[in-house]
């Protein structure tokens, strides 16, 4: 397939990277104007408060202060941060500034001052008096606890989710397909097992930043490093009260997302105080409050069952969830979800699922959406899980799913049944290369070829454990994106997306797509994206969704503009348009007589054609009818330390499913930071907070992010695959390639040592522990 | 107070108070080159060449800086862009926030080992190395294959 | 931060003035003051004392107080004498970015429990000289309380013990989990073990034991790793519990004895 392209499926560099790498200034704060005043937020220093009173005066009183805003400053609109379709599956549970505080982080006050010294010194002149309440910190003991974290009477849901705050339940859902409790109980073996995973923090390198200015029309301008502009340019207008007319969101490169800037957690308050000030206002977190008071991954605790018969195949599969939310409910109903939807699809021909459970409140941090967004938790709960049934069965654990899981052709109910907070939708799986990458994977990691335990030196076990993952590629019949192009003089093109590049490299790839259906070289598109006055719509860029909804949206916009510009030469030469052809260069006649070229066409149609003249353009927008999932299969060989429970990554492994990589480079990148994100989390991201709620793993000191000396090699390969529904045959792939660590390493362990470690991270510490209790 | 140094091959002036962070100091005079990522010392966004040495300029009062010679990744133009290159070429700069930082430390690290001789490109001393410099996107894969090939190419 | 008045003496006998006569905080690397105060109302920078060094004073190594973990780490004085110990135990600090802002005599001041340098002058039987003419061996500033300022000009190490050094962290350039380093001096084993999340101690008994064997062996290594893990104290912090700490401090100490028996 790929054979035929000549700009798609090629590693072309990214257009951006030269400039960046070194070190061009391009990222939100680079650009913040010198004198827009600085903002500074006082944040709580208790999980559960009432504030009583804020004495703002000796701050007001400092020279440079420009203004101190507190709760009784801002509008009292119910509201929620989280970047999402509307309306939005996630309560409206929060205001921009509240008299009560609800995890140590919660913002209190904002200040904005001239200089950042005067904003901080500013910061601690005011005084606040704060009723402290008892917090509720445990989320298994959240639901109906006596503590109510959210009594206030104007929060709501959009529509039903769940929502029952005066329970702690900020979002629940269940169902079931065929007979649960029958087929468990006449399965031969049924196995049940309950799994935790923590809240692991995002950690992109550029901490959240925005600026705000009123422009000459006196619009509010935000520059944000956001994943979705046109989501916060909404979410602004709703919590400040504003008309959207008034309000323009700009989002230049951006260090890193994974979830993380798929919320507003700066733009509500530079906005503030550009409105109340006039003046440009700027912000920019530092790590400790991006650790404290942005979001982090929904920690959840997952109880399994499973039922199969003697033969191996699975009858039935059961998944319970609980999942912390933390203060407040973004995402809430929707991770907890997809934990179910981009799973349990894997094993599709069982005779009956369940899937459901809650999403509770607690005063710890809130969580939001992070890479992977559910399917990681469920992945590891259900991945373990399944090799557990193998150990029982005596069976091959990579027999075991290749007797079982999905394969091309077919369709899940689940799929059908559940989608992310809404019904999902029918469809078959046209592109399903999981038997290959499996085949692959056991071919690349040796697993047939020796033991899958040995001991290598005295107390040292090498070990190979594997999980499949998958995921989806955008939310179907929600996620919508849309391209813009027009010929301009010169014979280039201007490529305008809403869709938003946060690193990704999904300017060159939507660049790339558009090219290719051109038949130009990449360098004839110039691509600006990412803002809301400037570019059509486009959802954003959570979902693993800007390659399949965003690129099909530009495939369309340049096709169009194909027959546009043919159409134009057409009328221009008194020929039938089914005679042109155009070749990236010149125009030709069928027959091969030369026409024009396409640089004179430019010339002609902007400059030379009287009042003919015209621009010649194209705009197409694309919702997908269906959201085809990437698969992976993920194999491991770590080395344990039996006698310290250290867990070396020796070699992973991941072949992936993701149809046609349209540029194999940046996909490759893709899954291999992926893949070491999901090792993190599997390994080294622990978090730990205090008796009072105060996070302590606040900082790149203390929570430990692997560095390459953790990591030995990571290898990737793609199947061959085509999504007919794809652009050029492309499904996503950011997001499958998180899911795999965490079940594969788990598998891996319990090769090593027959010890099952049913709680992420695994730590040294919790290894050399249930080595312990395994002698015992 | 005032510092005199040369940054970049070029004699400056910058005002500092003394309790101040080397990498604030440089991103107000413009040098927005320095990313500032973690505060703590843990991430090498910041790294500069202070008298030739890589140094987190988060962790470093800026006093420091008197009389010193320092280098941001703009300063190395030619052996900047050249590296660049490879490294998009595999993509590993992704996000690109910790390219800077990142692009610098290698620079300093090509010409620590050959100064000591090293004549294949030894993938796990430059690891360690590089340790410092950390990266969310790239699973740092693609940035070892971009140093190879750099060696490599420089020793054709 | 703040530095309400901050100096920059020429001379070690300026900068005894400023610290131990008027009580200004010493400025060494300044990484970890940087993180940790908010405000000095006044400092002294001891940057311009020519106090970074690494050289032989006869039968010591002498380490100048504002030699950085990075000098130690690539000197070949060290190399020489030691072998590969302090690169491999200060190899481990965050990034060469950070090694080459803290320094020996900050490590030592500051009885930082995480410090690598610490564990490893420990084993090797280092002493303090402070600015002027007093000298401590480190076992014994550690073991006290800290008193009156004071000014350190340089760490000296008897240049005739082998060490090896072990430790286990989350992830590489973490902070360690536990840090040992096994010593074999003229006047016998030294085992000393840091990050227990405190300062480095030495395991006086454990050292005992292995005087009384001729060549300990495996079976010596383990029962002194066992020895150590009894006689030391255990807490826990952010990274390990007490009890972990204690369940593999003989695997690391026997391991440090086998390597520096090879």
């Amino acid at each position: 397939m790929s054979k035929t392209f000549s700009v798609v499926s090629h590693s072309l560099p990214k257009i951006d990277a030269l400039s960046l790498i070194q070190g061009k200034p391009a990222y939100t704060d680079d650009l913040a104007p010198a004198d827009a005043l600085v903002v500074k937020l006082l944040r709580s220093p208790h999980a559960f408060a009432k504030i009583l009173s804020i004495d703002k005066s000796q701050a007001l009183a400092l020279e440079g202060v420009a203004c101190v805003l507190d709760w009784r400053d801002v509008p009292r609109i119910p509201y929620t941060r989280a970047g999402q379709g509307h309306p939005e599956p996630s309560p409206h549970d929060r205001f921009i500034l509240d008299r009560y505080v609800r995890f140590v982080g919660d913002e209190v006050a904002v200040v904005a001052a001239e200089s950042e010294a005067v904003a901080l010194k500013a910061l601690s002149l005011i005084k606040v008096e704060y009723e402290i309440l008892e917090p509720l910190l445990d989320f298994e003991a959240a639901v109906d606890n006596s503590l109510v974290i959210h009594p206030e009477p104007e929060i709501h849901d959009m529509f039903p989710i769940g929502f029952e705050p005066k329970r702690n339940i900020a979002a629940s859902y269940s169902m079931e397909l065929g007979d649960i409790e029958k087929e468990l109980a006449s399965s031969e073996i049924v196995l049940s097992r309950s799994y935790k995973t923590q809240s692991q923090a995002h950690v992109a390198m550029e901490p959240h930043a925005a600026f705000a200015y009123l422009d000459i029309h006196q619009r509010l301008v935000i520059y944000a490093s956001t994943q979705n502009p046109f989501h916060t340019r909404r979410l602004l207008g709703q919590a400040l009260g504003l008309p959207l007319s008034r309000i323009r969101v700009v989002k230049p490169r951006i260090g890193g997302g994974f979830g993380s800037k798929q919320q507003v957690h700066v733009e509500p308050f530079v906005s503030l105080v550009c409105l109340a000030t006039g003046r440009a206002a700027r912000c920019s977190l530092s790590r400790r409050e991006v650790f404290e008071a942005t979001f982090c991954r929904h920690q959840m605790r997952i109880d399994m069952r499973i039922g199969a018969a003697r033969n191996g195949k699975i009858n039935a599969i059961d998944m319970q969830v609980l999942s912390n939310t933390g203060a407040y409910g973004e995402h809430a109903l929707t991770v907890f979800m997809v934990g179910g939807s981009k799973t349990l699809p894997l094993y599709n021909k069982v005779k009956a699922v369940r899937f459901g459970g809650k999403v509770v409140y607690t005063n710890t941090r809130s969580a939001g959406a992070f890479r992977g967004y559910g399917a990681i938790q469920g992945n590891f709960a259900l991945e373990s899980m399944i090799d557990d049934l193998a150990s029982a069965l005596k069976m091959d654990p990579v027999q075991l799913r290749i007797l079982n899981m999905v394969k091309e052709g077919e369709s899940s109910e689940v799929y059908r049944v559940m989608g992310e907070g809404r019904e999902g939708v029918d469809m078959i799986f046209e592109s399903c290369k999981l038997d290959y990458c499996v085949a692959r994977g056991c071919e690349l990691i040796g697993w047939d070829k020796e033991p899958l335990a040995r001991e290598v030196a005295p107390g040292k076990i090498r070990a190979k454990g594997m999980a499949i993952a998958m995921q989806g590629s955008g939310i179907p019949l929600v996620d919508m994106g849309s391209a813009s192009m027009e010929l301009q003089d010169g014979g280039c093109f201007k490529l305008r997306i809403g869709a938003t590049d946060l690193g990704t490299g999904s300017d060159t790839i939507l660049a790339q797509i558009a090219a290719e259906a051109l038949g130009v070289p990449l360098s004839s598109i110039n691509v600006y994206a990412s803002d809301t006055d400037h570019t059509p719509f486009d959802v954003g860029a959570y979902a693993s969704s800007t390659t399949y909804v965003s690129g099909n949206a530009v495939l369309a916009a340049a096709k169009k503009m194909k027959a546009v510009l043919i159409s134009a030469v057409a009328q221009r030469h008194n020929v039938s348009i089914d005679d042109v052809r155009f070749d990236g260069v010149n125009f030709f006649m069928t027959n091969g007589r030369f026409i024009q070229d396409l640089n004179s066409l430019s010339l002609d149609t902007l400059y030379h054609d009287g009042e003919k003249m015209a621009t010649l353009n194209a705009t197409a927008s694309f919702s997908g009818q269906k959201s085809p999932p990437p698969y992976v299969a993920g194999f491991v060989e770590i080395e344990l330390d039996s006698e310290t429970g250290k867990i070396d990554v020796v070699r992973y492994v991941a072949v992936v499913d993701c149809g046609v990589a349209i540029n194999p480079a940046l996909a490759r990148i893709q899954v291999e930071g992926g893949v070491l994100q999901g090792i993190g989390m599997a390994l080294f991201e622990n978090v730990k907070y205090d008796a009072k709620g105060r996070l302590k793993t606040n900082s790149l000191r203390s929570y430990t992010i692997p560095s390459r000396k953790d990591i030995g090699a990571i290898v990737v390969e793609f199947a061959e695959s085509y999504e007919p529904s794809g652009p050029f045959g492309a499904k996503s792939v950011a997001e499958v390639s998180i899911d795999s660590p965490p079940a594969a390493i788990a598998n891996a362990i319990f090769n090593a040592a027959g010890i099952r470690l049913t709680e992420t991270p695994f730590t040294p510490e919790r290894v050399l522990k249930a080595l312990q209790e395994r002698k015992t | 107070m005032t510092l005199s140094c040369t940054i970049n091959n070029k004699a400056v002036r910058l005002e500092c108070s003394p309790g101040d962070v080397l990498a604030d100091v440089l991103r107000a005079a413009g040098y927005k080159e320095v990313k500032k990522a973690c505060g703590t010392g843990n991430c090498g966004l910041c790294t500069i060449l202070m008298d030739g040495l890589p140094v987190a300029s988060c962790s470093i009062f800026a006093a420091r800086a008197q009389g010193k010679t320092i280098t941001t990744i703009q300063g190395l133009k030619k052996e900047a862009t050249e590296l660049a290159a490879f490294i998009a070429a595999e993509g590993a700069e992704q996000c690109g926030y910790c390219s800077p930082g990142f692009a610098l430390m290698a620079l300093a690290m090509v010409k620590e080992f050959r100064a000591r001789g090293m004549q294949n490109f030894d993938e796990a001393e430059a690891r360690h190395y590089l340790a410092g410099n950390l990266c969310r996107c790239s699973g740092y894969q693609g940035q070892m294959r971009a140093l190879k090939n750099y060696w490599e190419s420089r020793n054709e | 931060m703040e530095i309400s008045c901050y100096h920059r003496p020429r001379s070690l006998e300026e900068a005894y003035d400023l610290v131990v006569g008027q009580g200004a905080y010493p400025l060494a690397g300044g990484a970890w003051t940087l993180i940790s105060r908010k405000n000095l109302s006044s400092a002294a920078d001891l940057s311009d004392l020519g106090l970074r060094y690494i050289k032989i004073e006869g039968e010591y190594i002498a380490l100048g107080a504002m030699a950085t973990a990075r000098d130690l780490e690539t000197s070949s004085l060290l190399a020489e004498a030691f072998g590969p110990l302090f690169s491999q135990a200060l190899r481990g600090i965050a990034g060469i970015q950070i090694r080459t802002i803290v320094t020996a005599g900050g490590s030592v001041a500051g009885r930082y429990g995480f410090s690598e340098l610490l564990v490893v002058l420990l084993a090797l039987d280092a002493s303090i000289v402070f600015y002027k003419d007093r000298t401590q061996c480190l076992a014994s500033y550690l073991n006290a309380a800290p008193g009156a300022p004071f000014l350190i000009e340089k760490i000296i190490i008897p240049r005739n013990a082998k060490a090896t050094y072990q430790c286990m962290r989350q992830t590489a350039n973490d902070f360690p989990i536990l840090s040992i380093c096994a010593a074999r001096t003229s006047a016998g084993w030294r085992i000393s073990v840091g990050a227990r999340p405190q300062a480095a101690a030495l395991c006086p008994q454990a050292g005992s034991f292995l005087n009384s064997l001729e060549n300990p062996g495996e079976d010596g290594s383990k029962r002194a790793g066992l020895i150590a893990a009894q006689e030391l104290s255990f807490g826990d912090d952010l990274r390990a519990s007490a009890e972990y700490r204690r369940s593999i401090c003989p695997v690391l100490v026997a391991r440090a004895i086998r390597e520096l028996c090879l």
